[in-house]
């Protein structure tokens, strides 16, 4: 927390070196969160690069009542979700009725597998899909703060959700992993 | 941070990507360093306003006050500019009087202005420095003075150079220098003649502006040795440059286009309807003559066909006509006189044929049972003509002693009705018609008009069976009578100028074509269908 202060602060007096330092450290997560949200490698590089430059344009926002990383990706998913939500992805979108029976429950006893292929996976997911389920999955909102920042309903939410995670099991079943795809 | 970890309902997937980094590429640093040296002035000032912005009171003084900022604006406007122009009309002549005071050998006595500059290049003829040292018999000296000073002065980018321009000007000008009068080659001559119209400040300008120098120096270098052709020319001053500053106009131009004299509307319309045409058509059909002897005037006829005319009356025989073909041609003239109504006339020419049956007359030598075929002067319709012809004409018209055959009492019952005769009447009339047509369907192709005039008949002859012709002067026939006319009229017109018609005619004579006293009367009509030809002015 000391060091994020100092950061904090060295930021806030512009000071570029700081920046870079604040850059360096936080700038290879934010920009796995940014690749999480769109496909496109380029479009994640937009995304981190505005994103960081509202960071230091608004640093003097931050008061430390929250860990500097978790300020950093919020403003990051804020950024992505703005970027994305040009895109309108959640158009002709299905409500949750539709699919409650063939919701799959979460299951814990998958095993550890390399993130960059859990992101390829993501990525193949379609936009509106790939937004609920990582803002409900990994980022851990609820469904009704979801459908606030998306602007959609909660059914909504929970029937893009659903359908990540069907989309998901069924790419994890057919590449050998069977236990992801047991509902329960 | 709470609210991130109050909703984990999938541990695997947030820890799969809890510590997952990955380096992003040099260049989104670069991006963020460069949008970080930016200014941030990417405000936008929304239109409708906030907050205090979009309050009424605030939004109405906005308005009001833009209202009367911009009657301020057109007030000023229309406050100066007329001012702006009279200046520029009162110091105009000054300008000139400025350009025309300049003498040619005057130089100037004050340190011009860059325009001033640019009009004493035209006018003045005092040469600088550079160029006395170009007129210098010495080629490379004045070729390299003036391209050196040149380059000095000429830029792309700079206002018009006024020393080069007075340079070429008071070269081409001044009778004793250089340039007044150039002994050179043909291909000098083009681009000396080029040179002094160059008036834009452009690289191109000062390669020419060198050029015609060099070509100057070459030329006097040159000029006791070769007795080339010997030009001289006066090149075209140019207009000086007068750079436009901003703010006012201060020139305009009043130009007012050659208008067509306007015209009202109505008049317009009438002149644009008015179609003129000329016709020629031919109506063949049917003349009917519709003859008939009239016997109450029988009396005053003379003695001698008393006994006839009696004999006929008593034994109430009658001709009777029948039609014939007949044929019209006509030439002629309309004009429309508004959408619907057209008048138009002409001139025609009638043949007219019928076959007349008339009673005949008992003769011994011609009886025979039934009727008697071309029996001259021995019917009562031939013999009722005969008593009808005024008595000065009778020698002319019928032989003396046919007359006297009528007069003779052994006649007197010689019209039996079982004997009848047939002859046939030729008519020819010149017909001018008068109609007035009404249109039914106006400004279309086809379209259908309905006529109706009057037709003056002019009587030419009769031609009795191909022996008696009865002309005007025999006063049977009246030499004009009037027919109505009547008909419809189709018209197509598939060009502007053409047009074919075909109209139902129907001529029905207004009075007697035959003089009241005759005894033979005659009421002809005549019916057709013409078919014509027009053109249309």
């Amino acid at each position: 927390m000391q060091d994020d202060y100092a950061l904090v602060e060295g930021c806030r007096r512009q000071d570029r070196s700081m920046q870079r330092l604040l850059y360096e450290r936080f700038a290879g997560k934010l920009f796995v969160v940014c690749k999480r949200y769109v496909k496109d490698p380029d479009e994640a590089e937009d995304i981190l690069q505005d994103a960081f430059v509202k960071i230091y344009r608004h640093i003097d926002s931050f008061r430390f009542e929250c860990p500097l990383e978790a300020w950093l990706k919020r403003v990051v998913i804020n950024t992505a979700l703005k970027h994305i939500r040009k895109q309108k992805p959640w158009e002709h979108t299905t409500d949750v009725q539709e699919l409650a029976p063939v919701l799959p429950q979460a299951d814990e006893s998958l095993p550890t597998l390399n993130y960059q292929y859990l992101l390829q996976l993501i990525q193949e997911l379609p936009p509106g899909c790939r937004t609920v389920f990582n803002l409900y999955a990994i980022e851990g909102y609820t469904h009704p703060e979801i459908a606030e920042m998306l602007d959609i309903a909660e059914g909504t939410s929970k029937s893009q959700f659903a359908r990540a995670r069907s989309l998901l099991q069924q790419k994890l079943q057919s590449d050998g992993h069977p236990a992801e795809g047991r509902p329960r | 941070m709470d609210e991130l970890e109050k909703n984990m309902p999938d541990n695997f997937w947030r820890k799969a990507f809890d510590e997952a980094a990955e380096t992003p590429p040099p260049r989104v640093w670069d991006a963020i360093e460069r949008r970080l040296d930016e200014p941030d002035s990417t405000k936008i000032l929304p239109l409708w306003g906030t907050g205090l912005a979009s309050s009424r009171p605030f939004v109405w003084s906005t308005r009001i006050a833009a209202a009367v900022a911009l009657l301020l604006l057109g007030w000023w406007a229309v406050q100066t500019l007329p001012s702006a122009n009279l200046s520029y009309k009162r110091n105009a002549p000054n300008v000139i009087a400025q350009h025309a005071e300049k003498p040619a050998n005057t130089p100037a006595s004050k340190e011009p202005t860059a325009t001033e500059q640019a009009d004493q290049a035209n006018s003045s003829t005092e040469l600088p420095e550079s160029v006395a040292s170009a007129s210098k018999p010495t080629t490379e000296s004045g070729t390299k003075t003036l391209a050196k000073s040149g380059r000095q002065q000429l830029s792309p980018f700079k206002p018009y150079p006024a020393s080069a321009l007075a340079t070429l000007a008071s070269k081409s000008r001044v009778p004793n220098s250089v340039g007044s009068e150039l002994l050179m080659k043909t291909g000098q001559l083009a681009q000396a003649r080029t040179a002094p119209r160059m008036s834009v400040t452009t690289a191109a300008a000062q390669a020419s502006i060198n050029s015609v120098v060099a070509s100057q120096a070459v030329v006097t270098q040159t000029d006791g040795a070769n007795p080339t052709v010997t030009i001289a020319f006066e090149p075209l001053s140019g207009r000086s440059l007068r750079l436009r500053g901003f703010g006012q106009i201060h020139r305009i131009v009043w130009f007012r286009p050659a208008e067509p004299e306007l015209k009202p509307e109505i008049a317009q319309s009438k002149q644009r309807s008015r179609d003129a045409w000329a016709s020629a058509s031919v109506m063949p059909g049917s003349f009917n003559p519709m003859v008939s002897i009239k016997s109450a005037s029988v009396a005053s006829v003379g003695s001698a066909s008393l006994d006839a005319i009696k004999a006929s009356t008593t034994s109430q025989q009658n001709v009777s006509s029948s039609p014939n073909f007949s044929v019209a041609y006509q030439a002629g003239a309309g004009v429309q006189l508004s959408e619907r109504w057209s008048i138009e006339s002409g001139i025609g020419y009638l043949a007219g044929r019928s076959t007349l049956e008339t009673p005949a007359q008992f003769s011994s030598a011609s009886l025979s049972a039934g009727f008697i075929q071309n029996s001259a002067s021995s019917n009562l319709y031939v013999d009722a003509l005969r008593n009808s012809i005024h008595r000065g004409d009778l020698a002319y018209a019928v032989p003396q002693a046919n007359y006297a055959n009528v007069s003779n009492s052994a006649y007197q019952n010689s019209y039996n009705g079982q004997i009848r005769q047939v002859l046939t009447n030729d008519y020819q009339y010149m017909q001018v018609p008068v109609q007035v047509g009404y249109q039914l369907r106006p400004k279309k192709k086809l379209s259908l008009a309905l006529l109706g005039g009057i037709i003056t008949n002019i009587f030419i002859r009769n031609t009795v069976d191909s022996q008696l012709e009865i002309t005007a002067k025999d006063g049977i026939y009246r030499p004009v009578s009037l027919a109505a006319a009547m008909g419809a009229r189709f018209r197509y017109r598939p060009t502007r100028q053409w047009s074919a018609s075909v109209a139902g005619m129907y001529q029905p004579s207004l009075g007697l074509g035959t003089q009241s006293e005759s005894q033979v009367q005659s009421k002809p009509n005549t019916a057709g269908m013409s078919f014509g030809v027009d053109y249309h002015f």
